[in-house]
Formats: C-alpha cells, sequence, structure tokens
C-alpha cells in the first residue's frame, strides 16, 4: 500500500490545486470575464453534491437496498425543475436583503430577529455536525484503506491525519470561503 | 422557436412536469411496473430520470 507521507503530500497538492483555480477564478471574474460563468462549468460543480461520504453511503444502500440508493439522486434531478421559480426567488432575496447565511435568511423573514438568526444557526449547528463528522470519517477510512501495511508500526502522519484534515480544510474554507463573505455587497 | 419556448418558460409547466415526475417514481407507479419482465423497473427508472433531464435542458434553454 503507499506510505501515508505519499498520501499526504497528494491530498496537499490537490488542496494547493484547488487554491490555484479558485485565485485564477477570482482574478478572472474581477477582469469581467469569469469562467464561472458558464453553464458547462456550473453544471459540472453541481457534482460537489456528491460528498466523501456518498462513495460510502451510496454505495453501502445499493449493496443493502438495490435501486432504493438512486430515490438520494431523482429528488434533487426533480427539484431542479422548480429551480427556475425557487432559486430565483431566493436569489433575488439574497441580494435584495444581503444575506450571507441560512440564519440571516430565516430571520430576514421575521424583521430581521436576532433570536430568531441565534436560533437558526444553533439548529443548523447541531444538525450539521453529525454530517462533517460523516465527512471526516470517510476521509479517515480511506486514509487507513490505502495506507495500511501489516509490516510497519502506523507513524506521526498516520496517527494525526484527523487532526492534519481538519486543520487543511479549515484554512482551505477560510482562504476559499469565509474571507469573500461581505455583509455589506449588494450583488 | 419563440412558440415552442413560451410552455417550458411558465411555472405553472414546470410545477406540473415536478408533479409528474414525483408520480413516475413513487407508488403506484413503480408497484405496477414491477412484476413485469425481470429488470424492467431498472430500465424504466434510468429512462424516466433520462426524461426528466431532457425537460430540465428545455427549461433552461427557454430561459436564454
Amino acid at each position: 500500500m503507499f506510505h501515508p507521507l505519499i498520501v499526504l503530500t497528494t491530498i496537499l497538492l490537490y488542496a494547493g490545486g484547488l487554491f490555484l483555480i479558485a485565485l485564477w477564478v477570482e482574478r478572472r471574474a474581477a477582469a469581467g470575464r469569469s469562467p464561472a460563468n458558464n453553464p458547462v462549468v456550473y453544471s459540472l460543480s453541481l457534482a460537489v453534491y456528491c460528498t466523501a461520504w456518498t462513495y460510502y453511503g451510496s454505495v453501502g444502500i445499493a449493496a443493502t437496498s438495490g435501486m432504493l440508493f438512486l430515490t438520494i439522486y431523482f429528488g434533487p434531478t426533480i427539484l431542479m425543475v422548480l429551480w427556475w421559480v425557487v432559486l430565483r426567488k431566493l436569489v433575488r432575496i439574497k441580494h435584495l436583503q444581503r444575506i450571507t447565511s441560512i440564519a440571516d435568511f430565516i430571520s430576514a423573514r421575521y424583521d430581521k430577529s436576532e433570536m430568531i438568526a441565534a436560533l437558526a444557526t444553533l439548529i443548523a449547528l447541531v444538525g450539521v455536525m453529525p454530517y462533517i463528522a460523516l465527512q471526516l470519517k470517510a476521509i479517515l477510512s480511506t486514509f487507513d484503506i490505502i495506507t495500511a501495511s501489516p509490516d510497519t508500526a502506523p507513524g506521526w502522519v498516520h496517527s494525526h491525519m484527523g487532526l492534519v484534515v481538519v486543520g487543511l480544510m479549515t484554512i482551505l474554507t477560510i482562504i476559499i470561503g469565509v474571507r469573500k463573505l461581505d455583509p455589506y455587497r449588494t450583488a | 422557436m419563440q412558440t415552442f419556448k413560451t410552455p417550458f418558460r411558465k411555472p405553472e409547466f414546470q410545477a406540473l412536469i415536478a408533479c409528474l415526475a414525483f408520480l413516475f417514481f413513487s407508488w403506484p407507479i413503480l408497484t405496477i411496473l414491477e412484476p413485469m419482465r425481470n429488470g424492467f423497473v431498472f430500465y424504466y427508472l434510468f429512462v424516466a430520470w433520462g426524461v426528466v433531464i431532457v425537460f430540465l435542458l428545455l427549461i433552461a434553454i427557454s430561459h436564454r
């Protein structure tokens, strides 16, 4: 199997590649020639629906329940038919109310109540935590499988992989996503 | 071309397609199809899925 350092280096190179692509898209967008503003890129980017856990979850459901696993994909496909009505409305409200999160969105419905926003944040936090844990479990399980070796004892990288992945994901989220949030931006 | 695009742009038409799609992937259609030839449901599901995707494409084209 692969050496843990090789796998870690591959992960770092992949994350670095993602960052470079994001940077390139940002610069092109600033020049008014955004490659993201393209139907093909948009369609392909919908693949983010398939998370790290999908590789395990979908295959697991297909193995145990057969075609029932297809429902995970039928639902969003059918709802996409209504995107032109629902999503446009959401984007319009988002621009108008300068909304940056689901908590903002729900509280905007109730006169921007801070209490409602705090409650929505709390529910989202509690709800999303097991899902994020599942993604990390998928990454770490994959790491364990592809670095498994009966001859050598687990090294530092192997035993601290969880922390490394969480750190990497946090850094990427900050540099690619959160730093772009601007509640005062109107468009 | 405009005559072809008009119905696809209407929210009522999109809601109808969504309702029909929900019907095609649920009871009782799947229950009726199940006892038919072995493996028929498998092909039916993928063909119906393809039809919904074609409708998505037509709706997207109508908004251009």
